[in-house]
């Protein structure tokens, strides 16, 4: 299956990453060209919303690089932080104790 | 048995004697230990019920909240006769009962406001039990300004995890997008407080265990690391997640923020002879060194609201965080433009340099800033 988030930043640039972003249940997943100077967390709340994931509960989402098991700084562009073919996985934060 | 703790006897070696057949397990060292367990919901419950079994020296339980029915569902320590009292006092009661030999100290009270910051000094772990983004940020701030690691715990109603979070490397508020720290706020733009809006979220027993389980392990490898053992644990700056749709367990490294102010050294802490309840500002800065001139707050203490209308004064003598936004309305003109007229910097020969602290809503145990020229310095009053 494959929902792709892409944004318009995104389809314009022929320069950009390609990546494989997924949900953690598997239920979504796209491959994607991305901007590299993109923020990841404009890249999380691209995909949240393309894809629906719920927040009712509080949940927000973090980016982790797959194959490092390293969750990305939301703050700074996706290009200073993987290599290009990447596999991303969007992992909920909870807020709830 | 590896030596008790004075004042304990037999019955002591007899409880622990499971836990000294671990061969990492020090109960001298867990028994004389402090945990500051922040936040007696479902999660603060269990972590605080943990470490009671555990024989614990001294828990410290923060929590402004009272106790609800529909929090029986998941809070091990609350019973249906605790409805209506205070988290904080219910939890500790609650501890002492399990475990008598455990000093369980109840603050009630925001962990932000109205605990001396000095318990995070001095605390053997500090366990985050807090259920909003906003005190997450205020534990970190607060932990990295004296270089102390604490745990962070969260849950769903199908997933928990904890965090460890270092002196250095990445800390709570790199993992905060930009935005999310605007919408954090509860307090309105001018620093007043805003009613507070409770968010429901559905949890259960079962993730509230989980994640309590593994903070309790964490502190407990918090209190043996400072005593030169090695535990099994996280790393600082690692996140485990479980998750129970998809089943499973995660172990997230997380990315340190170059741009996040959280990264400075932190300054040293000087412990004052000086009686918390009397001192006043002049006497912490003629004890903190000749060469330091400010004593900072920590927060605006507003003296009155004025109105800008029609000029009336209302006193008010409290921090800003505490004074609600709906006090700017003036009750005389109707104006909604009261100004605070308030302070947040004594200096020597200042007229409230020569009040005593308490009074200024300094709580006891409280974290001061001091500044000079050339140093600055964090004051723990100590009597």
């Amino acid at each position: 299956m494959t929902n792709k988030p892409q944004t318009s930043t995104t389809d314009a640039l022929a320069t950009g990453l390609n990546i494989q972003l997924r949900t953690m249940d598997g239920t979504h997943v796209a491959k994607v060209q991305v901007n590299p100077n993109l923020p990841v967390a404009q890249l999380i709340e691209e995909a949240r919303g393309r894809w629906n994931l719920s927040t009712n509960d509080g949940t927000k989402y973090a980016l982790m690089d797959t194959a490092r098991s390293t969750q990305l700084n939301p703050n700074a562009p996706i290009g200073q932080q993987i290599q290009d073919g990447a596999q991303l996985t969007l992992v909920p934060i909870y807020v709830a104790a | 048995m590896k030596g008790l703790p004075e004042g304990y006897d037999h019955g002591f070696a007899e409880r622990y004697a499971r836990l000294q057949l671990i061969d990492w397990w020090d109960q001298e060292a867990v028994s004389r230990a402090t945990v500051l367990v922040l936040g007696a919901g479902a999660v603060g419950n269990e972590v605080a019920k943990n470490l009671a079994l555990s024989g614990i020296g001294r828990l410290v339980i923060v929590d402004f909240d009272t106790v609800e029915m529909s929090n029986l569902t998941r809070s091990v320590l609350f019973v249906p006769k605790d409805a209506g009292r205070a988290k904080a006092q219910a939890a500790a009661d609650a501890v002492r009962r399990l475990n008598p030999a455990v000093e369980a100290l109840p603050v009630v009270g925001d962990m932000e406001w109205d605990l001396g910051h000095g318990w995070f000094v001095d605390a053997d772990a500090i366990v985050g039990c807090l259920d909003s983004v906003r005190a997450r940020l205020a534990i970190n701030r607060i932990c990295r300004s004296v270089g102390r690691p604490w745990i962070n715990t969260a849950i769903s109603s199908s997933a928990a995890e904890v965090t460890l979070f270092g002196e250095s490397g990445p800390c709570y508020e790199c993992t905060v997008g930009e935005d999310e720290l605007v919408e954090s706020r509860r307090y309105s733009c001018t620093g007043f407080r805003l009613p507070d809006v409770s968010n429901k979220i559905p949890t259960t027993a079962v993730t509230a265990s989980l994640a309590g389980a593994w903070a309790t392990q964490e502190a407990v490898a918090q209190i043996h690391r400072r005593h030169g053992r090695a535990v099994p644990g996280l790393q600082p700056g690692q996140r485990l997640l479980h998750t129970l749709r998809p089943l499973g367990t995660l172990v997230l490294n997380l990315t340190a923020d170059p741009a996040c102010p959280q990264h400075g050294d932190p300054n040293p802490v000087v412990r004052l002879n000086l009686d918390p309840r009397s001192a006043t500002a002049e006497q912490v800065l003629e004890a903190g060194g000749p060469d330091l001139e400010e004593l900072h707050l920590g927060f605006e203490f507003v003296q009155s609201l004025a109105c800008g209308r029609c000029g009336h004064r209302l006193r008010v003598s409290k921090p800003r965080p505490k004074v609600h936004d709906a006090l700017r309305f003036c009750s005389l003109c109707g104006e909604f433009s009261r100004s605070a007229i308030e302070f947040s910097v004594l200096r020597r020969g200042d007229r409230n340099a020569l009040r005593p602290l308490r009074r200024l809503g300094v709580p006891p145990r409280a974290l001061l800033l001091l500044t000079g020229p050339n140093r600055s310095v964090w004051a723990l009053l100590e009597s």
